[in-house]
């Protein structure tokens, strides 16, 4: 199975999970509004996931017993997934009785009533990760430069990502969330630190990435 | 160099896949289920009568505005005037959830709280 159709079952899934609850009638929006919280957070730590792991293999770092093909594959497989619990997170957020947000307050963020900043800081990361993903879907019609340059737009949508979860959650008091948060950035922080201080990887001139 | 996809065309890896999928979506339902829980226990946290009283405590210093017609008896809308008169009327602002959202309860448990 490709990733794509497993992100996508994945997706369907936790979708689907949702409506049902959204349709059960007892505490419907209290378990709406559980749910697309959860969702958040698994869609934000696959997207840690697979920036942790594509910066891993771009630098080379060698995960004992660890293949460079599997941290590629799980690169992979977690940007897919993570795009596909946002899906279900934006889903929620729409079908969720209480907040009553319209589809352009989730395309725009800030037209919500609801912290319109922290909103449209998710509604840019959730933008960069669909770029990202969506063009490596397609990576075949782009040519390896362009392809890498609209690839690194996970950095900034990570980075926005994060900030959305802390200003947005209602969770962010939490020092387990806080830490979750912590932990996570500093990773990210820590690769980047080395991403930066290395020198760049040479860019091979004509090739062009398959798509899977 | 080649580019990763042509790298490790020959090298693919099922079991990582759906292992991926399978964890992610277990963290999913055991984040669902830690948040359903810790409703639940706030939910009877403020069932009980010492914690209901604190809840109505903190309620009272942030009434509704009154209006015209009501008596402030009538409009308030604490769980004492609730269960003191019976049937309270519905109060006369609408919960906004922009200025609750900042805390972890859930949205239908401050709902209720209002009403």
């Amino acid at each position: 199975m490709t990733s794509w159709r497993l992100g996508l079952l994945s997706g369907l899934t936790a979708v689907a999970a949702i409506l049902l609850v959204r349709a059960s009638g007892v505490s419907a929006a209290a378990n709406t509004w559980h749910a697309l919280r959860a969702a958040g957070f698994v869609s934000y730590l696959l997207f840690w996931v697979s920036c942790l792991s594509g910066m891993a293999f771009y630098l080379r770092i060698a995960v004992p017993r660890v293949r460079a093909s599997v941290v590629f594959e799980l690169h992979r497989v977690t940007g897919v997934l993570a795009a596909a619990f946002l899906a279900s997170h934006l889903v929620g957020v729409l079908v969720d009785p209480w907040i009553d947000f319209r589809v352009i307050d989730i395309l725009a963020g800030a037209t919500a009533s609801y912290r319109p900043f922290a909103l449209f800081l998710g509604a840019v990361g959730a933008w960069a990760l669909a770029i990202v993903v969506g063009t490596t879907a397609v990576s075949g019609r782009f040519r390896y430069a362009t392809w890498l340059n609209l690839h690194r737009l996970a950095f900034p949508g990570y980075v926005v990502a994060l900030f959305h979860g802390l200003l947005a959650g209602s969770d962010s008091a939490n020092p387990l969330v806080l830490a979750m948060y912590g932990l996570t950035a500093g990773a990210v922080a820590g690769l980047g630190v080395l991403r930066l201080a290395g020198r760049e990887r040479p860019v091979p001139a004509a090739v062009s990435l398959p798509g899977r | 160099m080649a580019a990763p996809n042509r790298r490790f065309a020959n090298e693919r890896h099922p079991f990582l896949k759906v292992a991926a999928a399978v964890v992610a979506l277990a963290t999913f339902a055991s984040i669902w289920t830690a948040f359903s829980s810790a409703y639940a226990s706030d939910s009877a946290a403020n069932a009980d009568p010492e914690s209901f009283v604190a809840v109505s405590a903190v309620d009272s210093t942030a009434q509704p505005p009154v209006t015209a017609n009501e008596t402030p008896a009538a409009g308030s809308a604490t769980p004492s005037a609730v269960s003191s008169a019976g049937s309270a009327p519905p109060p006369t602002v609408a919960p906004s959830t922009g200025g609750q959202r900042g805390s972890s309860i859930a949205p239908v448990q401050r709902r209720s709280r209002g009403s």
